[in-house]
C-alpha cells in the first residue's frame, strides 16, 4: 500500500540573490513499512523535501509545483486545520537536534501528554500510560520516573530517544527523520538505529531517513534516493545502489568514504565543491565536477530514466555495472 | 631511537571550586562537594617520527583534552610530555617554547578558530612574521606559497574567512598551522564538520602533506573509518583512560579490549543489506562519577567480579597494549 507519493515536487526560495531551486522536480513513493534513505550533502535539498511534505516551508520559500499525496489525500489542497491534524498524528518528524525540539522549561510528561491530547480525546491518565509505553519502547530505563524529568536532565542520546518516543506516540503512518543520529556517538547511534529498525518492522510505519552518511542508511533503508543540487539524481533498491551505482556522483560519494580495506590509498575525491544554489550551472548540475561530462551535459539537463528493476537515474553517461 | 613525542603518566583534572554560597552551605552541613573530573588519567604512549597515530573514543573520553595538552594549550596536572627529548611541560624553558612551536594544531570548526575580522593573508602570515620565519615585506609571497600548498587560490588572500566554503576554511586552518613550519600536527576532529566529498579532499591533502613535508600526526577522531584509513597506529580511549594501543591493521583485525570490539561492531558499514545491530548496552557514564574498577565494566558483556573493583593496567605485548583483565589474569 502506498503511504506517500511525491510527484514532481518543486520548492523554490525567492531570495534577493535570485530564485533558489532548493527542491526541483523530485518524485518518489513510499510503501507501508518501507524505509527510504534520502541521502545528500549539505544544501542538496533533502531537509527542504521533508519540510515540504509537512508544509513547514517558510517564506521566502514556497512549494511551487508538483503534488504530494499522503494516503490518497492531496496535501497541497488540504486546509490548514486538516494539515495541523495530520502533523504529529499521522505524519511525525524527528529533527537533528532534540534540544531544539523539546521545550526546555516543560517536563517530559507535560510535552508528551500534550502531544497525545492534541489529537485525541483521551484522559490524562490514558495519555500518560501511552507516554510510558512509548518511552519504554525506545529503550529508556524506568520510564515512569523519567517522565517527570526535564529535557536537560537527559543525555544527548536519551533526549533523541524522547524525541523519537514523541514521534511514535500517536502511531503515525509516516515518520520523517532528519539526521537524527548525526550528533550522537557511534554506540548510541547503533542503539537508535536498531530500535528504529524494529519499530518500522513491527508497526508498519513508513520512514524517510534523511542523512548525509550513506553508511548509516546502508544497514537500514530498503531504498535509497541520492540528492544533488535539489534533484534526485539516482534512486533504487539500497543493495543495488550500493553495489552498482550508476550515477557518477553516487559512485564518487561511495568512493570518498574512508575505511573498507583500502588503507592509505588515495580516496576518490569529487573535484570542486557543491554549486551555488542561486546560480546553478546550465545543464546537469553535477557536470562541472564530473569526469564523464561532455558538451551535452553542460547544455541540457538529463531527464529521469527508469529501468525495469525500479531504479531511476538522471544521467547521460551512466556507469555500467558499478565500474567504479 | 627516541620517540618524537613521548607521554608518560599524563593526567588532567578539572575542578570546579565552590563559590562562597556553597562554602557557607557546607559549613551549615549541606552535602556540597567540589566537582572533580579526571579528564585524562595516566596516559602513556609515544609517537615516532613520521608516524600517524589515531586517537579514538566517544565524546567525553578525554581525547581532545589530551590533544590540547600535547599542543601546549592546556597545562598537565601531572605527568610529562617530551617532544624530541625536551620536556615541554616545563613551561618556562626556552627549549620547551621552541619545541612547542614545532607542534601545531588544526581544530574541528574552522569558523570558530579563524578570526572573522582578519583577512586570510594575515591569518596565515601573522605567526610566521612574529616568529621571524618571514618578514612583513615578504609575507604575501610566503602566504601565497602556503595557499598553493593546501590547494587554495592565492588570489583569494585578501578575502575574509566568511567568503569561503567549509572545506576551504579548513584549508586556511591547515595553512595557518603549516606557516610556522611545524613537524608535528594535531588534528582534532579536523574533518568531522565537512561534507563527505569534501572530507575525502581534505584527507587526501593530509596524506600529500605528510609525504611532502615529512609531517607526523596525532589524528583525533571519533570516526573509525577515517582512522583506519589514515593512521599507522591507534590509541583507543574510554572515559579518560587509554584502553588499547595497536597497529591499525592488528586493531581492526583482532581488537583485544571489549570496548574496541564493541566500537568496531557499531560502525555503520557500506556492506549493503539490512543488518542486525549488535547493540552495546547502556550509555557512557558521567565522568563526574565514573564506575569503580574498570570504567567499562557496566557495559561490558565479559565483565567479571574483578572488573568491578580493580582497574586493569595497560599491559604491553610487543607493539600492542590493552588494559583489560581478560589479558591479565582473568576477570574472576
Amino acid at each position: 500500500m502506498t503511504v506517500l507519493s511525491v510527484e514532481n515536487l518543486q520548492t523554490h526560495f525567492f531570495t534577493d540573490a535570485g530564485v533558489v531551486k532548493a527542491v526541483d522536480d523530485v518524485s518518489f513513493t513510499l510503501n507501508k513499512g518501507e524505509v527510504l534513505g534520502l541521502v545528500g550533502e549539505s544544501g542538496s535539498g533533502k531537509t527542504v523535501t521533508g519540510f515540504s511534505i509537512l508544509r513547514l516551508v517558510d517564506a521566502p520559500g514556497r512549494v511551487t509545483g508538483g503534488t504530494i499525496r499522503f494516503l490518497g489525500q492531496d496535501l497541497a489542497t488540504l486546509p490548514d486545520r486538516e494539515m495541523r491534524r495530520l502533523r504529529g498524528h499521522r505524519i511525525a518528524m524527528i529533527f537533528q537536534d532534540p534540544m531544539m525540539t523539546l521545550n526546555p522549561v516543560l517536563r517530559i510528561d507535560t510535552q508528551m501528554i500534550e502531544a497525545v491530547q492534541a489529537h485525541e480525546n483521551v484522559s490524562k491518565k490514558a495519555a500518560r500510560d501511552r507516554a510510558i509505553q512509548a518511552l519504554a519502547r525506545v529503550g529508556i530505563p524506568s520510564p515512569q520516573e523519567r517522565l517527570n524529568a526535564y529535557p536537560h536532565q537527559f543525555s544527548g542520546g536519551m533526549r533523541q530517544r524522547v524525541a523519537i518516543a514523541i514521534a511514535l506516540l500517536n502511531g503515525p503512518d509516516l515518520i520523517i527523520a532528519d539526521e537524527p543520529t548525526t550528533a550522537l556517538d557511534v554506540t548510541i547511534q547503533s542503539q537508535i538505529l536498531a530500535e528504529v529498525q524494529d519499530l518500522a518492522r513491527e508497526t508498519g510505519t513508513a520512514l524517510i531517513w534523511i542523512t548525509h552518511d550513506l553508511a548509516v542508511v546502508a544497514g537500514l533503508a530498503d531504498r535509497i534516493a541520492v540528492m544533488y543540487a535539489g534533484r534526485i539524481v539516482e534512486s533504487g533498491a539500497a543493495t543495488s545502489i550500493l553495489n552498482a551505482p550508476s550515477h557518477p556522483y553516487t559512485a564518487g560519494l561511495l568512493g570518498s568514504i574512508p575505511g573498507h580495506g583500502r588503507r592509505g590509498d588515495r580516496l576518490t575525491q569529487i573535484a570542486g565543491m557543491a554549486p551555488n544554489m542561486a546560480n546553478l550551472p546550465a545543464g546537469c548540475a553535477f557536470a562541472p565536477r564530473c569526469s564523464y561530462a561532455d558538451t551535452t551535459c553542460h547544455t541540457r539537463a538529463p531527464d529521469v530514466s527508469s529501468s525495469h528493476d525500479g531504479r531511476a537515474l538522471r544521467c547521460f553517461h551512466p556507469l555500467r555495472g558499478g565500474a567504479e | 631511537m627516541t620517540a618524537m613525542l613521548e607521554l608518560s603518566n599524563v593526567s588532567r583534572v578539572f575542578e570546579k571550586n565552590l563559590d562562597s554560597i556553597e562554602k557557607f552551605a557546607r559549613v551549615l552541613g549541606a552535602k556540597v562537594s567540589q566537582a572533580r573530573v579526571n579528564a585524562v588519567q595516566d596516559a602513556c604512549f609515544d609517537v615516532q617520527r613520521g608516524e600517524v597515530v589515531g586517537l579514538v573514543g566517544e565524546s567525553g573520553c578525554g581525547k581532545s583534552t589530551l590533544g590540547r595538552m600535547v599542543a601546549g594549550l592546556l597545562p598537565v596536572t601531572s605527568g610529562t610530555i617530551h617532544f624530541d627529548g625536551v620536556d615541554v611541560t616545563a613551561a618556562h624553558s626556552d627549549a620547551a617554547k621552541r619545541a612547542r612551536l614545532r607542534v601545531q594544531m588544526i581544530f574541528q570548526d574552522p569558523m570558530s578558530s579563524l578570526n572573522p575580522r582578519l583577512r586570510v593573508n594575515d591569518i596565515i602570515g601573522e605567526a610566521a612574521v612574529f616568529h621571524g620565519l618571514t618578514s612583513r615585506r615578504d609575507m604575501a609571497a610566503y602566504v601565497a606559497d602556503l595557499m598553493t600548498k593546501v590547494g587554495l587560490d592565492p588570489s583569494y588572500a585578501q578575502r575574509y574567512p566568511h567568503q569561503f566554503s567549509g572545506g576551504q576554511r579548513q584549508r586556511i586552518g591547515i595553512a595557518r598551522a603549516l606557516a610556522v613550519q611545524p613537524e608535528f600536527l594535531i588534528c582534532d576532529e579536523s574533518i568531522a564538520a565537512l561534507d563527505v566529498s569534501i572530507q575525502a579532499q581534505v584527507i587526501n591533502l593530509f596524506q600529500d602533506l605528510r609525504r611532502d613535508l615529512d609531517l607526523t600526526y596525532l589524528f583525533i577522531s571519533h570516526d573509525l573509518g577515517v582512522i583506519e584509513h589514515i593512521a599507522d597506529r591507534v590509541v583507543v580511549m574510554y572515559l579518560g583512560r587509554v584502553v588499547e594501543i595497536a597497529p591499525t591493521t592488528d586493531l581492526f583485525d583482532s581488537p583485544r579490549h571489549p570496548y574496541t570490539q564493541a566500537l568496531l561492531d557499531q560502525v555503520p558499514k557500506l556492506d549493503a543489506g539490512r543488518r542486525t545491530y549488535h547493540v552495546i548496552k547502556g550509555e557512557i557514564p558521567s565522568p563526574l562519577n565514573p564506575p569503580t574498577g574498570c570504567h567499562f565494566h557496566p557495559r561490558c558483556p565479559l565483565a567479571g567480579p574483578r572488573c568491578k573493583t580493580q582497574a586493569p593496567r595497560l599491559v604491553h605485548d610487543g607493539a600492542r597494549a590493552a588494559a583489560c583483565h581478560l589479558n591479565d589474569g582473568g576477570v574472576a
